[in-house]
């Protein structure tokens, strides 16, 4: 009865602690924003740098060192798209933001209509439309205290979103209608910008694919014949002496073993 | 005159559509990362096998195989990633999940929105490049690459190397 009793409570805690994880799992998951090319360079990063070698080299029956090769040049690849591409992008990003914080590719018919890539231009809206809402109900502004200086210093997130409708819950429709249009407003221009950031972005990367290809294969080599060279220095004994073409073509026409220094068939 | 076509480009009516969806629409923001990302490689991966039969700095017998390899992952990364992340991205495959992993939003409309548009954005890339990419597609490429050597050393009546 006692074990029962232990077992009960062990899946009952087990339980608990798996229902707290996926509710802390749901949670960040419904934080999480701006999800892009950011992402997929990191996905792609991490698969390069470390899954791709490994089953290059587990999987394939070439020889050790022609897997090593291939497989080496993934994280060489990686390496040069993590410290090349990747400030590129970043700047290139943040330049694209500026540009569109500044009405750069805003027309006027469109903005009109409520389709905007200006940010900041909405943003500065909302503010000083919900501040104007706010004058007139102290309930609000009492509220919105806070939500207005994250607004101000760090601009649209996900948080504020879920802020506002809390803080003009039971407000005038009205007054309600008009703050909503005018966050919709900033929230969109803010998801424009972002999508917009991200398709520049990746004009920008198949732009700059050449460039880091002639890189890796410029470096991939080198690399890889100091990383040999180190091995051999290392341990003399485990050097393998080249046939010349000849002797391989002779021996593989009368199909005899080649012979390497220790004695084991090529 | 820059300004001007930047503008008319970012306000043309394909690219307009294509951020207002990217921005509403879960599975189509999903399929554009991915469909991004494979556009990238297969790019990448025409230009390095370019480049490695070219290099002469790769010695000879290990040019081949680095640029067959090459090739290989080329057509492999393309089929495995767009057939990975189309199941993944699916209403299907994603229900399936969050109905189970977000159960604690039910009550909270639009937090369960948010979390079911970025597990369709996070599994699809996470699956897509990694598992089918980084998995699978190696996996293939290999034994392509192995099995085009065979062939080669078949035809031209050479013992292939392979052990």
């Amino acid at each position: 009865m006692k074990v029962q009793n232990n077992i009960s409570i062990n899946n009952q805690t087990n339980f608990t602690g798996a229902s707290k994880l996926s509710e802390k799992i749901a949670k960040k998951f419904a934080k999480a924003g701006n999800i892009g090319e950011g992402t997929s360079i990191a996905c792609d990063f991490l698969g390069k740098a470390v899954v791709v070698p490994a089953v290059i080299m587990l999987a394939s029956s070439e020889p050790k060192e022609n897997k090593e090769f291939s497989a080496f040049k993934n994280p060489v690849a990686a390496f040069i798209q993590l410290g090349l591409e990747v400030p590129v992008l970043m700047a290139g990003s943040k330049i694209v933001g500026d540009l569109a914080d500044k009405g750069y590719f805003d027309k006027a018919k469109n903005a009109r209509k409520g389709f905007s890539y200006n940010e900041k231009l909405q943003r500065e809206k909302f503010i000083d439309t919900f501040e104007k809402i706010a004058d007139k109900t102290p309930k609000i502004k009492e509220k919105s205290k806070d939500f207005l200086t994250s607004i101000k210093d760090g601009g649209y997130t996900k948080k504020a979103a879920e802020d506002i409708v809390e803080i003009l819950d039971g407000a005038d429709d009205k007054i309600k209608t008009a703050a909503i249009k005018s966050f919709k407003n900033f929230e969109h221009a803010h998801e424009n910008k972002f999508h917009l950031q991200n398709r520049i972005c990746f004009v920008a990367a198949l732009l700059l694919t050449p460039f880091l290809c002639a890189i890796e294969n410029y470096i991939h080599p080198k690399i890889m014949n100091k990383i040999y060279e180190k091995r051999a220095a290392k341990n003399p004994s485990k050097m393998v002496k080249m046939p010349n073409i000849e002797t391989f073509l002779n021996h593989a026409k009368g199909a005899v073993p080649i012979q390497n220094k220790q004695g084991g068939a090529l | 005159m820059i300004q001007k076509v930047a503008s008319s480009i970012a306000n043309s009516s394909i690219v307009k559509n294509h951020i207002v969806k990217s921005a509403t629409d879960p599975k189509f923001l999903a399929r554009t990362l991915l469909i991004t990302s494979v556009s990238k490689d297969v790019f990448a991966y025409a230009l390095r096998v370019k480049n490695t039969l070219n290099n002469d700095e790769i010695p000879k017998e290990k040019k081949n195989f680095t640029a067959k390899m090459d090739a290989a992952t080329c057509a492999a990364t393309a089929v495995t990633q767009i057939g990975a992340g189309f199941i993944v991205s699916s209403e299907k495959f994603q229900s399936f999940f969050t109905d189970k992993l977000f159960k604690s939003l039910k009550d909270s409309p639009k937090e369960l929105k948010n979390a079911k548009a970025a597990f369709n954005a996070v599994s699809t890339l996470v699956l897509a490049s990694i598992g089918a990419k980084r998995i699978l597609t190696p996996l293939f490429a290999t034994k392509i690459a192995s099995y085009n050597k065979e062939q080669k050393g078949e035809k031209s009546g050479n013992i292939s190397l392979k052990a």
